[in-house]
């Protein structure tokens, strides 16, 4: 009996391992697929010719900052100076402690107007709305801290006023024309595209001037190149296979582009989850599956959103459990969508992958990487299948770092100088041996987390900015402060009641037979 | 376990094998691409020297220049054909007449037959960068291909050639795939200037399909084309919501004044789309009669409506600014706030206190 159940065991870690590096031999073979499919696509589709077009439909870009003042000021004046033919900045500052109002209001001269703005979506109270005869198309809310980014983009989102809406972090930098890139699918398809996200890089090491990434370089502390390794990963495959069969379920906080009137209709982002990025989808994907509606939300492979990765292994772990618990809220929260075909190739396939292997994975792999050694040492299994095991956990794994690498290498090349792809390929052997393994631990503890209902700890971020001045700083570093806890739980409502600053559409705004609700071809 | 010694080691020799096998491949496709890329270049220089004096003089090539671009079709053919595209004329009939004198026009042919998709649209696009007018058929066949990037190379081809008398059949296919069927529209429109109006009105008659119709009305608008503004003013009593919101927004963009009273109108439109449309084009029209009209849009249900009318206000001048400054006392508050927003935000642009 006790051998049965140990066979039993062995077979499953086994096969459960197999499994996951089949799954991303698949997606990896699927990616090299689309990605060669869009690259010869894009000489006949003169993707630029956009911009200079007079009808592509304007977007507003909400950009949330909290404590941001060292590198805000770039960040907007690398947002403004995007191509695109029409678009509004959205700056959003959630209460920040420090300066970061007072540099925006330094730097572009801004000055607080009056604003008659309809509250669609809930927020905290917003103190102000400012404006600059400078850029005429920025536009600065100063807002009560939520604890949340969900929070400071409903704000961002009740103040915007143009049909597609842009989420970018604050510390992100966007691709001169990453905007018409991702605007591309809307214009294709403007009746069933709901979201698109874009390929997000590592920033770190890369030359920044003037809020935009000059020099492709890679990042010199190992912790941010594992990243760099692991992000080539999850978006040139991940991201592309979900995406090509449409079961995309993910599109990154850090950059992606929304149909306003969606977002809205869904209740803009949810405050009190921790993943707000991977809760929007899911509940663009449950409403508009309810109802039978199309829903397409898709990945772009080129557009590139630049963001910085934490250095600090602590930062990173906090991170990593965060994503982790963000993950299974949402997955919970959507229950309704588990092995349900009115969801697609969602609920069918992206869900129970989801399942299987990212909440399930860190539980399952960790008990093999502790548990074969250990039955190894007692003599209940014999070397072959524990070196076959590990070779399949890590061999396999590098095997298909490497086979992203050489995707990124074929496609984009980004990376001029063979020393960077050398580099690569060594962090990609390398990662397979202590760092996967971190992570795993990381999202084990953030599975533990959830499980138990622990505090959300969430890190608050100093930075030393972009660019030259960052190189002669102290680095660009994550602290994490045990005390700023917020938000408890998973709905927990805010402390004060929203106080609304101009309630004229909650009460006039009432949608008549008449009054359709907003749509993408709402005029200006 | 099931696990055999041999099984172990043969997948680690594998996975190494195949992992060396991809690394080695990155190193050697840089560096084959890297040359490529150079001799690619070179070859274009020399055929760009070798064609330039036959394109200045207008004659054919001579039978040892024929002999080299034959050696390397697909770059020879890049360049004829991109020369082409940057000229106009007799040039390009030389251009073309060296394409054939290589016999790359039966390739082109066969391209447009082809299985693949790229090599139909790129055919397309040759093809039409050199003006092959007895190709115009074989064109308009791949109009109806099922990948749009085919379909987007016809037009453009045709467009480039203008071919007039398929622009309809152009506007029609390219409708089908959406909004990105009227900005690529809008491209090869450019290419045939203002004649492209004819057409364009015809698409605009009852009998034609809805979404040609819209099409046909916002790419009247791109074009400001002024003889399309009595079709466009008859359209803005069309029963389509649509086709009346894109109207309204054409001739505020062609800035007609004739088009004021179905503007004005249209201001008491039931849809709330083509009541901000027609106050936004008011405004764009400079149109100061209007003022009492769209000051009534101030206090309207829906908060597009009111935006949009406070910005056509906005936009008019004096008469229009001392209309907000008047509903600054209005006993509508939501006159009163869009107002204030809208006057303040004047104010900072114009950096008056």
């Amino acid at each position: 009996m006790w051998r049965l159940l140990l066979d039993i065991y062995n077979s499953g870690i086994l096969l459960y391992t197999a499994a996951l590096q089949i799954s991303y031999l698949v997606f990896l073979l699927m990616s090299f697929r689309v990605i060669r499919r869009y690259i010869q696509g894009l000489r006949f589709r003169n993707v630029t010719s956009i911009g200079s077009l007079p009808n592509a439909l304007p977007i507003s870009i909400v950009m949330p900052a909290y404590n941001e003042e060292l590198t805000i000021a770039q960040a907007a004046m690398s947002m403004l100076r995007l191509q695109y033919p029409q678009f509004e900045v959205v700056l959003v500052n959630d209460g920040s402690k420090d300066r970061t109002l007072e540099v925006l209001i330094e730097t572009f001269k801004l000055e607080k107007v009056y604003r008659a703005w309809r509250r669609e979506v809930n927020s905290r109270p917003i103190r102000g709305v400012y404006i600059t005869p400078l850029y005429p198309n920025l536009v600065v809310v100063d807002k009560e801290n939520g604890g949340s980014k969900a929070d400071a983009v409903n704000a961002g989102i009740n103040i915007s006023k143009f049909p597609l809406l842009c989420i970018v972090d604050a510390d992100s930098l966007l691709d001169q024309d990453a905007l018409m890139r991702v605007a591309r699918l809307y214009i294709e398809d403007p009746e069933s595209t709901v979201g698109v996200g874009g390929l997000v890089r590592v920033a770190n090491g890369c030359e920044i001037k003037e809020g935009r990434v000059v020099k492709v370089r890679l990042p010199k502390e190992p912790l941010a190149m594992f990243q760099n390794v692991e992000y080539f990963r999850a978006f040139l495959m991940g991201r592309i296979a979900w995406s090509a069969v449409d079961a995309l379920l993910i599109i990154s906080g850090a950059f992606g582009l929304f149909r306003r009137d969606q977002v809205v209709k869904v209740g803009g982002y949810k405050e009190g989850v921790i993943g707000e990025d991977f809760e929007i989808v899911m509940q663009l994907r449950e409403t508009l599956g309810k109802e039978g509606k199309p829903c397409k939300l898709a990945f772009v492979c080129d557009p590139a959103c630049w963001t910085e990765a934490p250095t600090s292994m602590k930062v990173l772990g906090v991170q990593r459990a965060r994503w982790q618990r963000g993950l299974m809220q949402a997955l919970w929260a959507h229950r309704k969508m588990w092995f349900n075909p009115r969801y697609g190739a969602a609920g069918m396939l992206a869900i129970p992958y989801m399942l299987l292997f990212e909440v399930l994975g860190p539980v399952i792999e960790t008990s093999g990487l502790v548990m074969v050694p250990v039955m190894l040492a007692l003599g209940w299994v014999k070397w072959p299948f524990a070196l076959f095991y590990y070779l399949l956990a890590v061999v396999a794994g590098i095997f298909v770092s490497i086979g992203a690498l050489v995707l990124e290498e074929v496609s984009y090349a980004k990376y001029p100088r063979l020393r960077d792809i050398l580099r690569l390929a060594m962090y990609s052997v390398l990662e397979n041996f202590g760092y996967r393994q971190l992570t795993v631990w990381w999202r084990l503890k953030g599975i533990w987390q959830h499980l138990t209902k622990r505090t959300l700890v969430w890190g608050r971020m100093t930075r030393t900015g972009f660019g030259p001045q960052a190189k002669t700083e102290k680095r660009a570093a994550f602290v994490v402060e045990p005390e700023a806890v917020k938000p408890k739980g998973p709905a927990a409502p805010g402390p004060e009641p929203i106080i609304i600053l101009d309630k004229e559409d909650s009460e006039k705004f009432k949608a008549g037979p008449q009054n359709p609700p907003p749509g993408p071809d709402e005029p200006k | 376990m099931f696990v055999s010694e041999a099984a172990a080691f043969g997948l680690l020799r594998a996975f190494i094998l195949l992992s060396v096998v991809a690394l080695v491949g990155v190193g050697v496709a840089r560096a084959f691409r890297g040359r490529r890329r150079r001799e690619g270049l070179r070859l274009t220089w020399e055929f760009q020297d070798l064609l330039a004096p036959c394109i200045s003089e207008n004659r054919p090539a001579d039978p040892e220049s024929v002999l080299k671009l034959r050696e390397h079709p697909r770059i020879a053919r890049e360049v004829i054909a991109s020369i082409a595209h940057s000229l106009q004329g007799a040039d390009v009939v030389t251009a073309r007449l060296i394409y054939k004198q290589c016999g790359f026009l039966n390739d082109a042919v066969a391209d447009l037959r082809a299985d693949h998709w790229f090599r139909r649209a790129h055919g397309c696009e040759e093809l039409g960068d050199l003006h092959v007018a007895e190709m115009v058929d074989e064109i308009a066949r791949c109009l109806k291909d099922p990948v749009i990037e085919v379909r987007l190379s016809a037009a453009r081809a045709l467009g480039t050639m203008g071919s007039l008398a398929l622009l309809k059949t152009i506007l029609g296919v390219l409708a089908t795939p959406g909004r990105w069927g009227a900005l690529d529209t809008y491209e090869i429109l450019r290419s045939f200037g203002p004649a492209a109006s004819k057409p364009l009105l015809q698409a605009m008659e009852a009998w034609s399909p809805p979404k040609m119709r819209r099409m046909a009305a916002e790419l009247l608008g791109l074009m400001h084309s002024v003889e399309a503004v009595p079709v466009l003013r008859a359209a803005m009593k069309d029963p389509d919501l649509e086709l009346r919101t894109r109207a309204a927004r054409a001739l505020g963009r062609i800035g007609d004044p004739s088009a004021e009273p179905e503007l004005i109108e249209a201001l008491k439109d039931p849809w709330w789309s083509v009541r901000a449309a027609s106050a936004q084009a008011l405004g764009e029209l400079g149109s100061v009669a209007a003022v009492p009209d769209i000051e009534k849009g101030l206090g309207d249900r829906s908060w597009w409506v009111r935006r949009n009318s406070a910005e056509a206000l906005a936009r008019l001048g004096s008469p229009g600014e001392l209309s907000l400054k008047r509903n600054l006392s209005s006993p509508d508050r939501f006159a009163r706030r869009i107002s204030m927003h809208v006057l303040r935000e004047l104010q900072v642009r114009q950096g008056t206190p």
